[in-house]
């Protein structure tokens, strides 16, 4: 890893990597600014310190205990410790764990602004549309083996993964299912998702019938799956061996 | 060394945070001295004065309460938490944890031991040690044998609560058994055995000897099976010490 042996020269590698684990807590009464110093204290040379305060906002909690913090300024103040001394590696097991939406959201703008300045980030995460959104790369792993590895893009354009969504009262699931490329419906009440191999030509075939019957097609879509639906579609596969 | 002292600094700073262990270590000790005194004060057996007596026990006592639950308790609980691993993803080594934790230590009890010792002076007439040369000799090698030997035993606990209640186990084993509050004379035989078998019981022998009657050179009995605990101890500490549980 980074040229040298993990095995062997662990303390050399301790300085280019920073680690920020998942739920581990610092000392209870430790104040974010001595945190902070001690942190710094590790590394040889100057840290980004005085950076990290003003980019993860950490002026204000400066002199408050580490057990006093809410969830979000917990996971603000373990990134900075991971990233004081500019880590050419940085691994970060499940970030935004337990943060709001919103606090997610500014979790996810620091780790871009961190990639900005040129480390290699590798993101641990159950959430695929974190995934999705932060990364550059995307793996997959189920049971821990590898299933996929790609651009997020080039994970997405995978051929199952994409669907028709509508709504209708009266459309026929079978006669759905008679269709020549389609793969797949999902029927919810009157919601429908109709995975094919040919959206144009099968989105053509259900609008011509549902001229022909009369039946009214609402909210009419192509979607794009997630990596959520990949991810279920490489369990599925599996399971069906 | 720089980052030995401010990880040592941070630590007592915490302890001070944290009014419980103040108290514990600080002023309990005290008021045991002050009730005891006010029982027994009055009427000791044999030449020496309460005072005399107990102040270095209690002194010995805070060497057990300092390893047990400063030390111990506190680096289970960092261990559980994750404090630990934390620590072992920078380049910091792992001596020199160990090594700041033994410098707070020390600090904390040395300052309840002065806490004791004046209070002692103060409200009993307590002389200063008649050996002081050697009192702190036998301070340091029971501080040698005692850190170690709680920071194995408590390495064991799988959590802070374990580690805690094997603290206490210890502690009121010793308390009551090793002579430190109840004469060892006036138990029953077969616990005046256990008790030699207890590391406190040298360890106040050793702190009222050289407090009241001799230098530490007439205690070699004592010195040996201390430097002895101290020696295993720091073996199995080494070897078993854990970054984490998993």
């Amino acid at each position: 890893m980074l040229g040298l042996n993990p095995g062997k020269q662990l303390r050399e590698l301790n300085r280019l990597i920073g680690v920020q684990f998942q739920a581990t807590s610092i000392q209870k009464k430790m104040k974010v600014k001595e945190a902070l110093d001690l942190f710094s204290s590790f590394y040889k040379g100057k840290t980004q310190k005085d950076q990290l305060i003003d980019m993860l906002g950490l002026g204000e909690k400066l002199n408050v205990h580490f057990e006093d913090l809410s969830g979000g300024w917990k996971q603000r103040v373990t990134l900075a410790l991971a990233t004081l001394h500019k880590p050419e590696l940085l691994f970060l097991d499940e970030p935004s764990m337990g943060l709001d939406p919103h606090a997610r959201r500014e979790m996810w703008e620091m780790i871009r602004t961190l990639r900005g300045h040129g480390s290699t980030i590798v993101v641990t995460t159950h959430y695929m549309e974190e995934a999705e959104k932060l990364c550059d790369r995307v793996a997959m792993i189920y049971s821990g083996e590898l299933k996929a590895l790609n651009t997020p893009d080039a994970l997405l354009d995978d051929v199952a993964t994409h669907y028709l969504a509508f709504d209708s009262e009266r459309m026929s699931y079978e006669y759905l299912l008679t269709l020549s490329d389609v793969v797949r419906v999902e029927k919810e009440k009157g919601d429908f998702k109709v995975f094919s191999e040919n959206l144009q030509h099968t989105a053509y075939q259900i609008f011509t019938y549902c001229h022909d019957e009369n039946i009214e097609l609402k909210n009419f879509k192509f979607e794009r799956g997630s990596l959520d639906d990949l991810f279920v579609q490489y369990l599925e596969k599996e399971k069906t061996g | 060394m720089n980052t030995v002292m401010k990880l040592a600094n941070l630590e007592t700073k915490m302890f001070f945070r944290d009014r419980l262990s103040v108290f514990w270590t600080f002023l309990f000790p005290v008021v045991m001295i002050w009730l005891f005194g006010s029982m027994f004060s009055g009427d000791m057996a044999g030449p020496f004065t309460f005072a005399e007596v107990f102040i270095p026990s209690w002194i010995g006592v805070n060497i057990v309460t300092t390893s047990f639950f400063t030390l111990g308790t506190v680096l289970a609980g960092y261990r559980e938490t994750g404090v630990l691993r934390r620590y072992q993803s920078t380049p910091l080594q792992p001596w020199k944890i160990l090594a700041a934790h033994t410098v707070q230590g020390t600090v904390i009890f040395i300052i309840s031991a002065i806490l004791l010792m004046v209070f002692g002076m103060v409200m009993y007439d307590l002389q200063a040690p008649m050996y002081i040369g050697s009192t702190l000799l036998a301070l340091f090698i029971s501080i040698l044998a005692f850190f170690p030997f709680a920071l194995f035993v408590t390495s064991l606990a799988k959590n802070t609560q374990s580690a805690a209640a094997i603290s206490s186990l210890f502690l009121n084993l010793m308390l009551f058994l090793s002579g430190a509050t109840f004469p060892i004379e006036m138990m029953p035989t077969v616990l005046q055995y256990v008790a030699k078998v207890l590391p406190l019981y040298y360890v106040i022998q050793l702190l009222r000897g050289t407090w009241n009657e001799a230098p530490i050179s007439e205690f070699g009995l004592e010195v040996g099976i201390l430097l002895g605990i101290a020696v295993v101890s720091i073996v199995l500490a080494s070897r078993y010490f854990r970054w984490s549980d998993q």
